[in-house]
């Protein structure tokens, strides 16, 4: 089992970095978040029955263990060491695209946990049936809150060419 | 711009920050042969040292106490009424504490990440507040039976028939009764200085995520 798992994980461990840099980016020790919610997939990986894609699965997991370490961080915040990180940097003027990834990380950062985790998923191109499942809400309420989501970024965009 | 756009700039953001960064296979297995990361050991462990800390010295400051009681009760003394009443605070407010501690602990213990965002979120914001509820309903319990016993000792030797409210002992039971009575509003209070963040958190995600837009 650990061989089948490790061997599914390094197929698919651009979406644990990609949920890391996504709710601990400013964390000084960002990898050990990483490998906590790696050990979180290795946990859970029994309760795996091949009923959806491993990626899909993989998302459900680290998107409820990233929330779930923000929320025990809480328990004592004196102890978290956030990087100097610059949300606010001014971008390489020559660069558009930079600008715009820069950008769009800065306005998905600002998204509330839940409107994150949404997002990313749409942006990952899930299907609005699979997003439903992960989160738990109809398919509906997801086209909503994916279209609110949407505006919100547009807008940080919008603002950010003024 | 479009959605696609912004899906685009989202593929090439994810792999820019992915480049370099891989992780080997002999990490991976080296990885989940941890039971926890750093990350929750640190957490862990000073939660651990703390509730330690406080569970010794409420013990610690109970066993003076009835080594106190039972010294001075063979020399027919007493402490004063105020040394009684102070020290069941001191005793009580250590037990609080080390069971908010304990509560903390639990949390980082809780998780249910297969479950979807909204029944995971529900299941944790439950198990929480029945495992705090319980520990409440303990400490309640204990520290009663405490108050009961610390009674008992400081009358051990009085004969009831000539028992006085305008006495070290009938004072020592008023404040013992108006303290029980008053016992489970602190513990509510303190549990809600304590966790009403992490609850209100918790109560929010579910709403954001409940809500229609």
């Amino acid at each position: 089992m650990e061989k089948e798992f490790t061997e599914l994980l390094y197929q698919n461990q651009g979406i644990v970095r990609k949920i890391c840099n996504l709710y601990f980016n400013n964390r000084i020790d960002k990898d050990d978040y990483q490998q906590e919610l790696i050990i979180q997939l290795w946990k859970a990986y029994p309760s795996f029955k091949n009923e959806s894609k491993f990626s899909t699965w993989m998302y459900r997991v680290c998107l409820n263990s990233a929330i779930d370490l923000l929320r025990k961080e809480k328990t004592q915040p004196n102890l978290i060491q956030f990087v100097n990180y610059d949300f606010l940097k001014i971008p390489d003027e020559n660069n558009d695209s930079r600008e715009n990834h820069e950008r769009l990380y800065q306005a998905i950062n600002r998204l509330s946990e839940i409107d994150k985790a949404i997002i990313t998923l749409y942006l990952d191109e899930f299907s609005y049936k699979e997003i439903a499942e992960i989160a738990g809400l109809s398919e509906t309420n997801i086209g909503v809150k994916i279209n609110r989501i949407k505006s919100l970024i547009l807008k940080t965009f919008t603002n950010g060419n003024k | 711009m479009e959605t696609n756009e912004l899906k685009r700039i989202w593929q090439t953001l994810s792999n820019e920050k992915l480049i370099d960064k891989s992780i080997a296979k002999e990490n991976i297995e080296r990885i989940i042969k941890a039971k926890s990361s750093r990350t929750i050991k640190k957490l862990n462990k000073k939660l651990q040292f703390d509730f330690i800390i406080n569970v010794a010295t409420s013990i610690l400051v109970l066993a003076i106490t009835i080594f106190a009681t039972l010294y001075l009760n063979q020399k027919n003394q007493h402490l004063p009424v105020q040394g009684y009443i102070f020290l069941l605070l001191v005793i009580s407010y250590y037990a609080l504490k080390a069971v908010s501690l304990n509560s903390k602990l639990k949390l980082l213990d809780i998780s249910y990440s297969t479950f979807s965002i909204l029944d995971s979120l529900k299941k944790v914001k439950s198990k929480f507040e029945k495992v705090s509820k319980t520990e409440s309903v303990l400490i309640y319990v204990s520290l009663s039976l405490l108050t009961v016993f610390a009674n008992f000792i400081l009358n051990y030797n009085t004969d009831i028939s000539k028992f006085s409210i305008n006495s070290l002992q009938g004072y020592v039971l008023l404040f013992s009764i108006g303290y029980l009575i008053s016992l489970p509003f602190i513990g509510k209070y303190y549990f809600n200085k304590r966790f009403s963040g992490i609850i209100k958190d918790l109560n929010n995600s579910i709403e954001e995520l409940k809500s229609n837009n």
